[in-house]
């Protein structure tokens, strides 16, 4: 990759792999400061890195920060079970982007990874794997398991009328 | 080979997997004979010496997996999975028609199905990464563009040049005034006086001017008035152009003896541009135009390499004549008015 294809990256991507950390983590230094360490290792690798293989390593780089990030912290109450949340709202007192935000960040964060990066970034679930290194079947046992607790934090259809 | 109670674990796993010579096999059987609860150790390994891979090719695991395709129906307990599927993409045409079809026979489900549908996580993308100018890395400048460097440096000094050679000082004339009125102490005059008188070797010096400044030094004695001796002509070429070098300056042995403008000098405030538009006045315009125009491509260059926005542009009065330049940045900028000297 040229240092013509690194700058076009930091254009193209950078905007979006900060999104996609911003929204896992919430906090927005060490977001910046997640996507300006990506951009680092990037740079340290850019010739052996091709520019269509930018966008994959630039969120594969992230997503292994993010990490390390949220092991060292664990500050946040890891929820694997829909069980024990509760729907927001009731009906005539809905807004759907923001209930769909507010139960995302009760996620775990796995979920919440591979729920962006499909979201966000339109990648499949080969293509997911290979960025989070989980396999093809635990990406999609992750994404189902994640939209159906977003939706069972959303509460019932009935809150849509 | 020493086999010992201490060390027995590693010589039984290479017994195991064949890597002992028989001599080395024929120690650890009798190891094993003369201890009895290693022995025992020893046939449970055997036992468990059963390679994983072995278990695993033997399983056929694609079988065990399943598909949607498998579950025998729709029902209310995996409707949601089936919903969940269908927006992800991941159901063939003939189960997304089933579940169309189960969804027509339950339509109180519909409303759930199209929840399903909303359920996906946008972006906002008004967010933007502040930092994002910084992690440009500059690039490497390749050869082909030496040549903006080059004029780079050359804008600099075209500016230079420029802006000294557009003085103010052309209000002189000849036989008034007298920069030179400073008051010498007694050691500079005795100094000044011990300097010779300079010789006025006109032509000679002329030999060591290039061509192309041989114009320009060569004054015309005619258009100076009373100065009927001249030394512009030993003057090399860098003199005439740089403004502050070339103020052409009387001798100092004259400089303390009067105030008057000592006859074949020109005095020192007198600048080049007044000598050469008195006497030639196309050159100051055409050098003045020449510097501009090395200017303007070396901004140009410098633009290209660090993705400036400079701006540079000239004023000039109804006679042609320049009578202001200005370089505008982003945040600042520069204007140099010139005063045009009235006897020009």
């Amino acid at each position: 990759m040229t240092v013509a294809e690194y700058n076009l990256s930091v254009n193209e991507y950078a905007d979006r792999l900060y999104r996609f950390v911003l929204k896992n983590i919430r906090q927005e230094s060490i977001a910046q400061d997640i996507v300006q360490d990506t951009y680092e290792k990037l740079w340290v690798k850019h010739e052996n890195v091709s520019f269509s293989k930018v966008r994959s390593y630039l969120f594969t780089a992230a997503y292994h920060t993010l990490i390390d990030h949220t092991r060292k912290v664990r500050n946040e109450v890891m929820i694997d079970e829909v069980t024990i949340m509760e729907p927001f709202d009731t009906p005539g007192n809905f807004d759907l982007k923001k209930n769909l935000d507010e139960a995302f960040e009760k996620l775990p964060e796995i979920q919440r990874s591979v729920i962006l990066l499909r979201d966000y970034e339109g990648y499949s679930y080969e293509e997911i794997g290979e960025i989070t290194g989980l396999s093809e079947s635990q990406v999609k046992v992750y994404i189902y398991r994640g939209r159906l607790a977003l939706r069972k934090l959303i509460g019932n259809p009935e809150v849509l009328i | 080979m020493n086999i010992n109670r201490n060390n027995y674990e590693a010589y039984l796993i290479d017994y195991l997997e064949g890597k002992l010579s028989r001599q080395d096999e024929e120690t650890v059987q009798q190891f094993l004979a003369v201890n009895p609860d290693i022995s025992g150790e020893f046939n449970d390994l055997k036992l468990s010496d059963n390679p994983v891979e072995e278990v695993t090719d033997s399983l056929n695991k694609s079988a065990l997996y399943k598909s949607f395709n498998d579950l025998a129906s729709i029902t209310p307990e995996n409707f949601e999975e089936f919903c969940i599927a269908y927006h992800e993409g991941d159901l063939e045409n003939d189960l997304k028609q089933r579940l169309i079809d189960y969804i027509d026979n339950h339509p109180e489900l519909k409303p759930l199905f199209e929840l399903h549908s909303k359920i996906r996580v946008q972006a906002n993308t008004s967010l933007h990464f502040p930092g994002k100018k910084e992690l440009k890395k500059v690039q490497a400048i390749p050869l082909r563009k030496t040549l903006y460097r080059i004029s780079a440096g050359v804008a600099a000094a075209a500016v230079f040049l420029l802006w000294f050679s557009l003085s103010e000082s052309h209000k002189f004339i000849p036989g008034e005034g007298n920069p030179t009125s400073q008051s010498n102490t007694p050691e500079q005059a005795e100094e000044i006086q011990s300097v010779p008188e300079p010789k006025i070797t006109q032509g000679k010096e002329q030999n060591d001017i290039q061509p192309e400044y041989k114009q320009l030094a060569t004054i015309d004695t005619t258009n100076t008035r009373q100065l009927d001796k001249i030394v512009i002509a030993e003057l090399k070429p860098r003199d005439i152009r740089l403004k502050n070098e070339v103020t052409l300056s009387a001798p100092r042995n004259y400089l303390s003896q009067s105030n008057a403008v000592p006859t074949g000098f020109i005095p020192r405030n007198r600048s080049e541009e007044t000598v050469l538009t008195e006497n030639n006045p196309g050159n100051a315009v055409l050098q003045r135009k020449i510097l501009f125009s090395a200017l303007n491509i070396g901004v140009k260059g410098f633009n290209t390499l660090t993705e400036s926005q400079l701006a540079l542009q000239t004023s000039q009065d109804e006679q042609g004549r320049l009578t202001g330049i200005a370089i505008d940045a982003n945040n600042f900028g520069f204007i140099k008015r010139i005063q045009q000297n009235n006897q020009n």
